[in-house]
């Protein structure tokens, strides 16, 4: 992929959220903040913002430290993974991402793979967070372990469940991120056709960090 | 895709790193971790909008202007020139002269802030900056992007106090402009970019990831 061939072909299309005080995210999470802490409004010569917020929010990266004592952090990713051709796959099942559906889209070795399913837009549209949000199962993570994904991504905060009782959260993350594959979450997906598109992901430099908060666009091949 | 590899020419964000003399520390805190007996790692960060590599949109100076969830891909995604500039104290506008920039183009400038000012573990208030002159210029042609190697395009010591003008006559011109690239292990010359900021919601800036692949 080059950086100008979107030009010739199709634009860009931001499949980030965005980050705002009120968003949704997990009540486990830290509130994200932005503080105008210096505001031409207020008679300051120019405007400068801080941001607090959890690496997890909005649409954002998991390097494997997030689940594996040792595994990589999101400093050491190559660009690799997240600069490339991408498939989006839809997902029918209404309820979670299974490994037999997974199964008929062909799914080879070292894709870039984003799911859109029901959450898109569902679960950025809601007031509060929704609990019922779709995810990958433990036997679709399995799935894409053994089909050599190098990438990922989901329309929800998280790729795991925290109300299926036979896939905790720490299951997915564990089975996918245990095997280096690299996990972007809270992808916006909404208005997205499946299909090939070339993908720009890119996290923030954070040193040693589990995560990062990343911009997300693709574009049609 | 891997016939010519990515260049990152972005700072790494780091606890304890150089950042603006007023701007607050960056933190990284790992308020979950797996070395302390929990299930997760998980950090949460506080920094400045302006720390390490950033972009500075039109409101950081404008009152009315974009912010930077309002930057177009096209500004941060696609042929940029690398120019260096030899001028040890400042980027003037007889320094832009022989390079015929054109409208439109994204232009980032290697100084010897690079790796110098990165190499300082203070901030390094000598570092090498855009002139008044060299600001008209850029504005005068309508350049689409300018980014500097160091934490500002204006600086604190500049003898014509240019801080403020630099910035609203740059972002005055709607050029968006990134701020802090180590621009060490790159040479001049011409590379695709793509550089992304976060969507920061009407926040007037935000740090980046850039990186450059060489066009042969």
């Amino acid at each position: 992929m080059s950086a100008k061939s979107s030009k010739a072909g199709s634009e860009w299309i931001d499949i980030s959220v965005t980050l705002h005080e009120g968003m949704i995210a997990f009540s486990s999470e830290p509130l994200l903040q932005l503080e105008r802490r210096r505001s031409i409004a207020r008679g300051h010569k120019a405007n400068n913002t801080t941001i607090h917020m959890s690496v997890h929010s909005g649409t954002h990266m998991d390097a494997p430290r997030h689940f594996v004592a040792d595994g990589k952090t999101i400093d050491q990713m190559p660009f690799d993974i997240t600069l490339g051709r991408a498939r989006v796959i839809e997902i029918t099942n209404p309820v979670s991402i299974k490994a037999e559906e997974l199964a008929q889209h062909n799914i080879k070795r070292g894709e870039r793979i984003l799911l859109k399913t029901h959450n898109s837009p569902k679960f950025w549209q809601a007031d509060a967070i929704s609990m019922d949000y779709l995810y990958i199962t433990r036997g679709a993570a399995r799935f894409l372990v053994e089909a050599g994904v190098k990438l990922v991504g989901i329309d929800a905060l998280s790729v795991g469940s925290p109300v299926d009782p036979d896939t905790t959260t720490p299951d997915t993350h564990q089975i996918l991120l245990g095997n280096e594959i690299w996990i972007i979450e809270g992808l916006n997906l909404t208005g997205v056709n499946p299909g090939n598109y070339n993908l720009i992901c890119l996290p923030l430099k954070l040193k040693d960090t589990e995560g990062s908060p990343v911009r997300a666009i693709i574009s049609k091949l | 895709m891997t016939k010519n590899k990515w260049i990152d020419v972005t700072a790494p964000l780091v606890n304890g790193m150089v950042v603006w003399p007023n701007d607050i520390k960056v933190q990284i805190e790992r308020r979950v971790s797996m070395d302390r007996g929990d299930l997760v790692n998980n950090s949460t960060i506080s920094m400045g909008a302006h720390t390490g590599t950033h972009m500075d949109a039109p409101l950081h100076f404008i009152a009315k202007g974009k912010s930077i969830d309002q930057v177009p891909f096209d500004a941060i995604i696609g042929p940029t020139r690398v120019i260096e500039i030899k001028d040890k104290v400042s980027i003037k506008a007889d320094d832009l002269k022989p390079y015929n920039i054109k409208r439109g183009e994204r232009i980032l400038f290697k100084t010897r802030n690079s790796p110098a000012s990165w190499q300082n573990k203070n901030f390094a208030e000598d570092f090498v900056f855009i002139t008044k002159g060299a600001a008209q210029l850029l504005a005068y042609t309508k350049v689409a992007l300018v980014g500097v190697d160091y934490l500002s395009v204006g600086s604190p010591v500049d003898p014509e106090k240019g801080m403020k003008d630099v910035h609203e006559i740059l972002l005055g011109a709607e050029i968006w402009l990134i701020e802090g690239l180590n621009l060490t292990d790159v040479k001049p010359g011409n590379y695709n970019l793509i550089c992304l900021p976060l969507k920061l919601m009407n926040a007037e800036g935000s740090p980046v990831r850039a990186v450059l692949q060489r066009i042969p």
